[in-house]
């Protein structure tokens, strides 16, 4: 579904990412992890199209997108979620879904019709799955950090993505709410049927959920594989030695 | 095709020298301006309307303290000590106002300057009067200079600008101070995590600034009539001086000043009812080329 | 949220209409019993709000910085009075094509502009709005000038202060109820979600650039209805609606009101139109009043009144303090 080769992004001379290479089938839940630094995000600014690579190519369903503007890649059926909070502030946590869910039905032209009454029960489905159904009228800054986080993760969501990335879905969230979303990423995956691929800290969430593995160092991909051969992986184990495996 | 007629539309050389050391003569004042004001937005990162304020309150006080000393000793004193007031007075406004508003949003910053602005054309109104007035040129006469006559004391606009310039250069790579300012404008964190009081370097770079609005305004005031207003046009010309040439960036304040100067003395040629429209219609070409401006921006 | 009303029971919204209807109508009946002078200084107010809020369609919910909208206002009555005094369509649809050009200009200089961001983008509007106003002020045989045209052939029926006042009532309710439509359909929504967040709303496929240059032209529109009430009103236009201190005065207005609040910029522009007269008929220098007034609001109640009074009275849900930084581009 995905395919990412010989991935290059240079700012000023310095290579942020420097020779990655993914591939993402169709329902698979793929990791992304490598130390800080490595180039995790720019990796996924690359693929969403928030950056322009300098070299290499990037292609979702057999096509070229490494072009392309991130709305138009939005609309390809690419959606993501962002390591740090980014929500619309202003707007109720029901606004913040149902602006997702207009945007992919391309109303957002639509001048004329009152929105409070606009795709009521998709925007609660939605909310329901994450279980923000209940808050939906707060102004989406009163949440907590953690429904912050899972608010930003149903954004995403309203655009119906065949391929989700999630970036740090679990940064910064207590041992409880780590699990509590690594279950709902599950569920997710199952029941929508969605390819997911995400960078994450936590090595055990990894571990837990992860079908297939990239590794990630000092911009390049050292390897790639089911989780079993990653953790078997002597450069990988090198990579991480000092840190917690 | 007829090349003489042509020609004989065309202005000759000494017409365009002589447009040439206008043009020149009003970059200078611009300049002067507007490297004051690309110091402040630079280190302070604020669209000071007032500082056109500043520059009009220049010329008045050059005024009455050139007629307090009469003769024409006056005008001299006065390009000494009228920038000097104004700098103290901008010493009271940042003190008191502007130090209050240096974490608002860009919006209340502008409209808090611009507060300013109304209230000081008041007060201005208050001490000088509502009626223009005028000084009496320093060097009168007019001298020759490439084969143009140009009015004498265009000589000394034409030397203040890169006496300022190089004032300025001075101060900021060879002056404890001056490197501070250029170490808040890049990275103020750093310099408060170094214990340095920005307040202070701020409050420097804000009187300097306005020092030079002053200095500006004392400079023009010999050769226009002094009125109430003429701060509205020079801030907006200066602003995007600052801007096309790179936020902070004294140099490429230096170079767009050039190019408004010539575009304009030029545009009078080419399209006399139109020059007024140049330096607009510059600035937004360059913009639209160099969107973050010409030479390098702090911000 | 996004509305005036959004955050009260419907108890509350009935009672917010019902006001509305009532304060309609009392304006309805003031030429039966105010003075001449008091309605021209209200139909200055109606369209000067109308301009106000056509302002705010950007500022507030678009989170942009024009700084220079008064353009619009001014290509709107120039537009209006050319058509009237040179062009032989008939004087209804010289009205109406007015607008349609101030849209035409906002739709050249917003697309040069958002392009730009934050302050650039700022200082963009102030280039191009200066640059149309020095050709307005030195294209004489088509604009007048620095004096500006005077006698505008404006139609009989509409010569007088009760008739200008009637158009620009309802002119200006109709404008500001298809304005508060359109800033609660689909597309007012994802213009504030642009205005909140421009890089979540590029993941989630909307187009930033042309979502913003709609609603700048949209703003460019309703300010040249304005431009058309001020010219049935005053018969005579001058560059200097244009100046960019005319601009600052709106940004003053809308600030004062609150620009997160539907009816913020309206209620600013009438505060600010009758602060002017009254402070003017005390003293010559209202100007330094209002000045002072203002650094005390802005050092004091960065919120906007409006805004103020809303966070007040609006209890169910906490509101950011102050202007969010999002404003500011």
């Amino acid at each position: 579904m995905l395919k990412v080769k010989k991935l290059v992004k240079s700012f000023d001379g310095f290579l942020a990412v420097n020779g990655a290479e993914l591939t993402v089938e169709k329902g698979q839940i793929v990791a992304v992890i490598g130390p800080n630094g490595a180039g995790k995000t720019t990796l996924f600014n690359l693929i969403t199209g928030h950056l322009v690579p300098s070299e290499g190519t990037i292609e979702f369903k057999e096509r070229d997108i490494k072009a392309l503007s991130p709305h138009k890649i939005c609309h390809m059926g690419i959606s993501r979620s962002f390591q740090l909070i980014n929500i619309f502030p202003k707007l109720t946590v029901f606004e913040n879904v149902q602006v997702s869910i207009l945007s992919r039905k391309r109303k957002i032209l639509n001048m004329f019709s009152p929105t409070n009454k606009m795709l009521v029960e998709e925007t609660y489905r939605i909310l329901e799955k994450v279980g923000l159904d209940d808050k939906a009228q707060l102004l989406s800054t009163s949440l907590s950090y953690g429904d912050q986080k899972i608010l930003e993760m149903a954004i995403a969501l309203g655009n119906e993505p065949e391929l989700l990335l999630l970036d740090e879905p679990t940064a910064g969230m207590s041992p409880e709410e780590t699990a509590s979303t690594i279950k709902l990423v599950k569920e997710l995956a199952r029941s929508e049927g969605l390819t997911i691929l995400f960078t994450e800290h936590d090595l055990d969430v990894v571990f837990g959920i992860a079908e297939k593995i990239m590794v990630m160092q000092q911009g390049k991909t050292i390897a790639q594989g089911l989780p079993a051969d990653i953790r078997a992986n002597k450069l990988v184990q090198a990579a991480y030695l000092g840190e917690e495996f | 095709m007829d090349f003489s007629a042509i020609l004989s539309q065309f202005p000759d050389l000494y017409t365009l020298a002589g447009q040439f050391f206008v043009g020149m003569s009003r970059a200078m004042i611009l300049f002067v301006v507007a490297a004051g004001l690309t110091v402040v937005m630079g280190v302070l990162r604020i669209v000071n309307f007032t500082h056109g304020t500043f520059y009009m309150l220049g010329a008045f006080i050059a005024f009455s303290v050139a007629q307090w000393l009469g003769g024409s000793s006056g005008f001299w004193l006065a390009l000494l000590i009228a920038p000097l007031i104004v700098a103290a007075l901008s010493f009271v406004v940042e003190s008191t106002l502007m130090r209050r508003i240096y974490d608002q949003p860009r919006l209340m910053q502008l409209l808090l300057t611009y507060a300013l602005v109304l209230a000081f054309n008041d007060l201005i109104k208050i001490v000088w009067g509502v009626h223009y007035k005028s000084m009496a040129n320093p060097i009168p006469g007019s001298i020759s200079l490439g084969g143009a006559t140009l009015p004498s004391y265009n000589l000394i606009l034409l030397a203040a600008g890169p006496l300022v310039a190089l004032g300025l250069w001075f101060f900021m790579s060879r002056t404890m101070m001056g490197k501070l300012c250029r170490a808040t404008a890049t990275d103020r964190e750093m310099v408060d995590a170094l214990g340095i009081n920005s307040k202070q370097v701020f409050a420097s770079v804000f009187v300097l600034g306005c020092y030079l609005a002053g200095l500006g305004g004392t400079l023009i005031a010999p050769t226009t009539n002094i009125v109430i207003g003429m701060g509205m046009g020079i801030i907006i010309n200066a602003i995007l001086v600052v801007v096309v040439g790179g936020l902070g960036n004294v140099w490429g304040a230096l170079v767009v000043s050039f190019i408004f100067g010539i575009g304009e003395s030029f545009g009078v040629l080419f399209a006399p009812r139109f020059a007024l429209v140049f330096p607009f219609l510059i600035a937004a070409t360059l913009l639209m080329i160099r969107p973050s401006g010409l030479m390098k921006s702090v911000w | 949220m996004s509305t005036l009303f959004a955050r009260f029971t419907e108890a509350k919204k009935i009672l917010l209409l019902l006001l509305i209807l009532a304060a309609l109508l009392v304006m309805f009946f003031i030429p039966t019993f105010l003075s001449k002078y008091s309605v021209y200084l209200l139909t200055v107010i109606l369209f000067t709000a109308l301009l106000a809020t056509s302002l705010n369609i950007s500022l507030g919910y678009g989170g942009m910085l024009p700084l220079h909208q008064a353009v619009f206002f001014g290509v709107g009555a120039y537009a209006a009075a050319l058509l009237l005094n040179k062009s032989p369509l008939p004087p209804w649809l010289s009205f109406l094509a007015a607008p349609l050009v101030a849209a035409g200009v906002a739709l050249v200089i917003g697309t040069v502009c958002v392009r730009l961001r934050g302050l650039y983008f700022g200082m963009m509007t102030l280039a191009m709005g200066q640059l149309v106003w020095a050709i307005v002020y030195r294209w004489y045989e088509f604009t007048g000038g620095d004096d500006g045209i005077h006698g505008i052939a404006v139609p009989q029926v509409l010569r007088s202060i009760p008739a200008a006042y009637y158009t620009a009532l309802i002119v200006f309710s109709v404008c500001l109820l298809i304005i508060y439509i359109i800033l609660n359909s689909p597309f007012g929504i994802a213009l504030q979600a642009v205005r909140d967040n421009h890089q979540r709303c590029e993941s989630i496929g909307i187009n930033i650039r042309h979502h913003q240059l709609i609603a700048f032209v949209l703003a460019g529109f309703f300010s040249g209805v304005a431009g058309v009430l001020f010219v049935i009103l005053e018969r005579s236009v001058s560059p200097s609606l244009l100046f960019w201190t005319k601009s600052a005065e709106l940004l003053i207005m809308v600030l004062l009101g609150g620009m997160f609040t539907f009816l913020g910029p309206t209620f600013g522009a009438a505060v600010i139109i009758v602060l002017g007269v009254f402070l003017g008929v005390i003293t010559e220098y209202w100007l330094l009043v209002l000045g002072t007034v203002l650094v005390l609001l802005i050092l004091f109640l960065p919120q906007g009144v409006l805004g103020f009074v809303k966070e007040k009275i609006s209890s169910s849900a906490p509101e950011r303090k102050g202007v969010d930084k999002y404003a500011q581009g």
